[in-house]
C-alpha cells in the first residue's frame, strides 16, 4: 500500500553494501570499502527519496521517517571518518549502528500518518529535523569513539590525536545543535509568537546543548579521560532523552506539543 | 581538589540561598517588574556595570577570580543541572513538597534558576567583553558566538517583562479591538480587527475501522487517485466519493451539495473474503449526523473528521483609520506596527464553516535584538563547521 513495503528491500541492500565495505576497511582495501559504503548510502538515499514523493511531503515526521535520515548520516559519516583518519574499525560500528536502526525500523515503523499539521508546514521544517539528525549521527560517532578510547587500553594513553578527533567530532555536532535549536526558535516565533517556551523537549534539547558545551569548556585545560568520557557518554543519553526518551517521561506527558 | 574549588562551591550555595530566600519572601518572580521602561533601564545598568567590573579586574580581586576557568565551568555545569531538574520535575506549579517550596515546579518564575541563569550571563558577559578588548584575530569566531549568546541572554533575561500576548476571537463581519490576557483581563488594542472570511483546507478523508473503543492503526484514505485499500483482512472499496455532500431528513443516500455544513461522504463497499458490506460513511458536520456502517463483531466502518491541512483567515484591519486587508494562518503571521498576529484556533465543532476566528497577538520589542543575534550566531555557526573555532594560526596554538 505505501512505499515502507518496499524498505526491507532497499535496507536489506545497503546493509549487504556496507558489511561487505567493512570487511574491505579491514582487509586494508580502502578504495573498495568506501566505494562500496557509499553506494549502500546512495541507494538508502534513494529509498529516503522515494518515500518523499509517494508521501508528498518530507519524511521528516514520524519517529521512523526521523530514523531513517539518523541511519543515512550515521553511515555517511563512519564513511567520512574512514576516508578521512583511515579508522578501520570506524565502518563497523556505523554499519552495526546502522543496522540497528534499521531493524527497529522494520520492527516498529511507527509510520500511521501522512498528513501534516499546519504547524509543520514551514520552510523550516526540513532544515530543522535534517540539522538535528546530522547532529545526532555526529554525537553518535562522538560516543563510540569515545566508548572505544575509553576502554581500549589503559586510558592514559589516549593520544593528542585522538583526543582531536573526538573534539572536532563533537564541536561540529554541537554547532549542528546550535543551528537546529535556533532554526527552532525562529521558526516557533513563526508559528506560535515565542521563540522559546520551555515545551519540555526544548528544555531537553538545552540541557543536552549545555552538556555538550561543558565538554568543549572542560577540554582545553583537561586530559582526564574519565571524566571527558564520562561527560560524552551522560550527554548522548541526554540527548536519547531530548530525541524519544521525553515521549515516555511522566513530566513530558500532556505538557509538551512536542509529543507525538 | 576541593580546596581549589572552594570559592566556586560557596558561590554557588551562595546563589542557592539568595534564590531560596527570594522565594519565600518574594514569592514566584514577576517578569512584570521588567515591563517597559525598566526592563531597559536594568539592561543598561547592567552592562554598564559589567564593563566596569571587567575595566577593574586587576585591582578588584574578586572580580578577578571571577574569571578563573572553575568558575565558567561551574556556572554552566550549575545551569545544566537546573535545567534537567526543569526537565524532569512537573511543571504544573504545585506548591507543596521541597521542589515546590523552591519553585522548582514552575521553574520559569524560580528565583534559584532565574540567579543562576544569571549567573551564567554574567560569567558569559564578562568573557565576551573581555574578548572584545584584548581582541585576536585567530579568536573572532569564538568570539562571537559569546557575544551573539549574551546578546541573546540580555535581551531575553531583560525584555521578558515586555512580552506580550493576547487572545481576540473575532466573529465574521463584526470588527473588535477586545483582546483578553491569559489571566483573563480584557484588554482593548491600538487597531480594530474585522473577519471578512475563514477558510479551512482538509485533508482526503481516511476510513477506518472502529472496535472495541479504539481506532485501528490502518486506514484506507480515499481522494481522487487511490480508492481501494485494506484493512486488516477487509478490503475497502470505495464506489462513490463526495466531497461536499448532503442528506436530506428521512434521505437514505447522500447527494453534492455546497452549502453551509456540508460534510464528506463516501459509498464503501467493503469484504472479508467470506462477508460483504456496503453503505455510506460519512464524517458528518454540526449540521449532519456521520454514518457508519456495521461490520460484524460489534466493529465498524468510521470516517474521522477530515484533518485540517491549512486553516486561513482574511481580515481587515484598521489602525488609526487606514484599513488594509491580510491573510494570517499558521507559520504566516502578519505584522501589523509592533503587532504579530498569529492564527490560532476557529470554532471546531463547525470546522471548515466556522464563523469565528481566534488570533493571538503577540508584541516583544525586544525580539529583534534576538533575532539578528540568533542569525549571526548560525552564520558563525557555519565557520565554525567549515574552519574550526580557531582561525589557523600557527603563534595561536597552545
Ligand atoms: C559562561 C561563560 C563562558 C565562558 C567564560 C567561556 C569561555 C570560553 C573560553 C575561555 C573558551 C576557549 C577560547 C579559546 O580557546 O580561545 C571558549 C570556547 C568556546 N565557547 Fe565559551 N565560554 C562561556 C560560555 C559559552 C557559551 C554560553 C557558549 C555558547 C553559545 C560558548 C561557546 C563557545 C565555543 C563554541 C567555544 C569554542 C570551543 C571549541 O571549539 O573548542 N561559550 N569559551
Amino acid at each position: 500500500m505505501n512505499s515502507w513495503d518496499t524498505f526491507i528491500y532497499y535496507a536489506a541492500i545497503s546493509v549487504i553494501c556496507w558489511v561487505a565495505g567493512t570487511i574491505a576497511a579491514f582487509r586494508q582495501k580502502r578504495k573498495t570499502a568506501i566505494v562500496l559504503s557509499v553506494g549502500g548510502s546512495l541507494l538508502f538515499l534513494s529509498f529516503i527519496a522515494v518515500m518523499w514523493s509517494t508521501l508528498g511531503r518530507p519524511p521528516l515526521r514520524t519517529m521512523g521517517e526521523t530514523r531513517l535520515w539518523y541511519t543515512f548520516f550515521l553511515s555517511v559519516i563512519g564513511i567520512a571518518l574512514y576516508a578521512r583518519y583511515r579508522y578501520s574499525w570506524m565502518p563497523a560500528f556505523s554499519t552495526l549502528m546502522a543496522t540497528v536502526f534499521i531493524c527497529v525500523n522494520i520492527l516498529k515503523p511507527e509510520i500511521h500518518s501522512t498528513t501534516l499539521m499546519p504547524a509543520l508546514q514551514s520552510p523550516w521544517f526540513v532544515p530543522h529535523v535534517i540539522v538535528y539528525m546530522f547532529s545526532y549521527a555526529m554525537m553518535g560517532a562522538a560516543t563510540i569513539f569515545a566508548i572505544y578510547l575509553w576502554m581500549r587500553k589503559t586510558p592514559a594513553e589516549v593520544s593528542d590525536k585522538e583526543y582531536a578527533v573526538c573534539d572536532s567530532l563533537v564541536r561540529v555536532g554541537w554547532v549542528f545543535l546550535t543551528l537546529g535549536m535556533t532554526m527552532g526558535a525562529l521558526w516557533a516565533k513563526e508559528a506560535w509568537g515565542d521563540y522559546w517556551t520551555w515545551d519540555p523537549k526544548e528544555t531537553w534539547a538545552f540541557a543536552t546543548w549545555l552538556s555538550y558545551l561543558l565538554y568543549l569548556h572542560l577540554r582545553p585545560a583537561n586530559r582526564d579521560a574519565n571524566t571527558l568520557f564520562a561527560l560524552l557518554v551522560f550527554s548522548f543519553i541526554l540527548l536519547q532523552m531530548c530525541w524519544w526518551g521525553i515521549n515516555f517521561l511522566p513530566s513530558a506527558k500532556g505538557a509538551s506539543i512536542h509529543v507525538y | 581538589m576541593l580546596q581549589q574549588y572552594k570559592q566556586t562551591i560557596i558561590r554557588c550555595i551562595c546563589l542557592l540561598l539568595a534564590g531560596a530566600a527570594l522565594q519565600f519572601l518574594a514569592g514566584p518572580a514577576d517578569a512584570t517588574l521588567l515591563a517597559y521602561p525598566w526592563g531597559v533601564i536594568a539592561a543598561v545598568n547592567y552592562l554598564y556595570l559589567l564593563i566596569i567590573l571587567s575595566s577593574n579586574r586587576e585591582k578588584w580581586q574578586w572580580v578577578q577570580s571571577l574569571y578563573n576557568r572553575r568558575e565558567y565551568i561551574s556556572s554552566i555545569a550549575a545551569m545544566l543541572l537546573l535545567t534537567l531538574l526543569f526537565g524532569t520535575i512537573r511543571q504544573d506549579g504545585a506548591p507543596d513538597g521541597l521542589f515546590g517550596l523552591l519553585g522548582f515546579t514552575q521553574m520559569k518564575t524560580s528565583w534559584i534558576f532565574i540567579l543562576f541563569l544569571f549567573n551564567l550571563m554574567t560569567m558569559l558577559g564578562l568573557r565576551a567583553i573581555e574578548e572584545v578588548r584584548l581582541f585576536r584575530k585567530s579568536r573572532l569566531p569564538i568570539t562571537i558566538v559569546h557575544l551573539s549568546f549574551f546578546l541573546i541572554l540580555v535581551a531575553a533575561v531583560f525584555g521578558s517583562g515586555d512580552k506580550m500576548r493576547v487572545t481576540v476571537t473575532a466573529v465574521q463581519g463584526e470588527p473588535t479591538d477586545r483582546a483578553v490576557t491569559k489571566d483573563g483581563k480584557v484588554l482593548h488594542l491600538p487597531f480594530t480587527l474585522r473577519l471578512k472570511e475563514f477558510s479551512m483546507d482538509e485533508y482526503p478523508p481516511h476510513i477506518y475501522i472502529y472496535s472495541g473503543g479504539t481506532l485501528t492503526k490502518d486506514y484506507v484514505a480515499i481522494d481522487a487517485e487511490t480508492r481501494k485499500g485494506s484493512i486488516g483482512a477487509w478490503q475497502i472499496e470505495c464506489i462513490e466519493y463526495i466531497d461536499s455532500a448532503g442528506r436530506m431528513p428521512g434521505d437514505s443516500l447522500y447527494r453534492p451539495m455546497k452549502h453551509v455544513g456540508a460534510t464528506t461522504a463516501a459509498y464503501i463497499k467493503a469484504t472479508d473474503g467470506t462477508r460483504a458490506v456496503e453503505g455510506w460513511v460519512s464524517c458528518g458536520s454540526h449540521v449532519f449526523p456521520a454514518s457508519t456502517i456495521a461490520l460484524p463483531d460489534s466493529a465498524m466502518l468510521v470516517m474521522p473528521q477530515r484533518e485540517a491541512k491549512r486553516y486561513l483567515s482574511r481580515v481587515e484591519i484598521e489602525t488609526d483609520g487606514e484599513k488594509s486587508d491580510y491573510e494570517i494562518s499558521v507559520n504566516h503571521p502578519a505584522t501589523v506596527g509592533s503587532w504579530k498576529i498569529y492564527q490560532s484556533a476557529y470554532d471546531r465543532t463547525r470546522g471548515k464553516w466556522s464563523t469565528i476566528t481566534v488570533l493571538e497577538c503577540v508584541k516583544d520589542g525586544w525580539y529583534p535584538i534576538v533575532e539578528t543575534a540568533m542569525w549571526i550566531a548560525m552564520a558563525v555557526g557555519v565557520v565554525i563547521f567549515i574552519f574550526g573555532s580557531r582561525l589557523k594560526r600557527k603563534e595561536d596554538e597552545k
